[in-house]
C-alpha cells in the first residue's frame, strides 16, 4: 500500500492523484473551516470519491510545500474514522512519496483508526 | 628463457600485484574516510535544522491563528527539509533510516490543532514543546548512535 517513489512502479490501471497538481501545492489545516485546502476537504472531495469508484488509487505526495500532521491525520485517519472505509478499500490505495517518513506517518494514522474502530 | 629471467618476471608481476592491492586498500580507506565526513556533515545539518524547527514551533504556537500563517508555512518547510536530509542519509546505509523519528518530529511540531482556525495560543511552558524536544532528542540520539556504530573512533 505504501511505496517510496523510487520503489514499485505504479499500476497502469489505477487512478492517479497528485495532491500537488490535483488539489493544492499548499495543503493546510484539518477541517474545511480551517481553510480551502484542508485534510477534510481533500479526503471528502478527492480521495473518498475515487476510492468508492472501486478502482485502485495511486496517490502521489511529492511537489507540495510540505504537510502538517493535522492535514495528514484528518485526510487518512479520517478514511476509517469518519467514512468507515474497511481494509479492502484502504488496500486499493497506493501511496508514493520520496519522503519515507510521510508513508510511515500515514500508515500509523490508518492503523490507529482501524484499531480504534475494532475496539468499539 | 633462462631460469633467472622467469624469476625476474615473477618478481615484477608480484610487485605489480602488491602495488595494485596496496592502492586498492588505501583507496578503500580514503573512500570510507570521505563517506564518514559526508555523513558527519549531514548529521550536523540535521542537528542545526532541528534547532530551527524547535524555535519556529515555539514562535508559531505562541501566535494567534490569524497571525501565524507564514510561520506555519515556514515550519512545514523546515520539517520537509529535515525529511529530505534524512532520506539522503538513508541512501548511505539502511542503518541510517530515520523515517520513524522524523515522522514523530513532524507529528509533535505540526499535529493536533496545527493550522486550526480555532487554535488558542500556547503558553511558554506548554507540554507540546517538551514533547517536541523529546522527539528531536530521539532523532539526534539515533543519528549519533548509528554514526558511532558505523564509524567507531579509534581508542587512544
Amino acid at each position: 500500500m505504501i511505496h517510496n517513489t523510487s520503489s514499485a512502479a505504479a499500476s497502469s490501471t489505477a487512478v492517479r492523484i497528485s495532491i500537488a497538481s490535483d488539489f493544492s501545492r499548499y495543503p493546510a489545516g484539518r477541517f474545511k473551516t480551517d481553510g480551502p485546502f484542508s485534510g477534510e476537504r481533500f479526503r471528502d472531495e478527492v480521495l473518498v470519491p475515487r476510492l468508492k469508484e472501486g478502482k485502485k488509487v495511486d496517490l502521489y505526495l511529492d511537489g507540495t510545500l510540505g504537510y502538517g500532521s493535522s492535514f495528514l491525520e484528518e485526510a487518512f485517519g479520517g478514511l476509517v474514522r469518519v467514512h468507515g472505509l474497511d481494509s479492502e478499500v484502504i488496500d486499493r490505495l497506493a501511496i508514493y512519496s520520496s519522503d519515507a517518513s510521510l508513508a510511515v506517518e500515514i500508515k500509523k494514522y490508518i492503523d490507529d483508526a482501524v484499531r480504534l474502530k475494532k475496539q468499539r | 628463457m633462462a631460469e633467472d629471467g622467469w624469476i625476474k618476471i615473477i618478481i615484477a608481476g608480484a610487485q605489480i600485484v602488491f602495488a595494485a592491492v596496496g592502492w586498492k586498500i588505501i583507496s578503500l580507506g580514503n573512500d570510507k574516510r570521505e563517506t564518514r565526513k559526508e555523513v558527519r556533515t549531514l548529521f550536523n545539518e540535521i542537528r542545526a535544522l532541528t534547532n530551527q524547527i524547535e524555535a519556529k514551533a515555539f514562535e508559531y504556537y505562541l501566535l494567534e491563528p490569524n497571525k501565524s500563517g507564514e510561520c506555519a508555512t515556514q515550519l512545514k518547510r523546515l520539517v520537509k527539509q529535515l525529511a529530505a536530509l534524512a532520506t539522503t542519509a538513508a541512501r548511505y546505509s539502511a542503518k541510517f533510516d530515520m523515517s520513524l523519528e522524523v515522522a514523530t518530529v513532524r507529528m509533535k511540531a505540526t499535529g493536533g490543532d496545527f493550522e486550526s482556525a480555532d487554535r488558542k495560543p500556547s503558553g511558554c511552558n506548554d507540554l507540546l514543546f517538551r514533547e517536541l524536544a523529546a522527539a528531536v532528542l530521539e532523532l539526534l540520539d539515533k543519528c549519533e548512535a548509528v554514526f558511532a556504530n558505523c564509524y567507531p573512533s579509534r581508542q587512544r
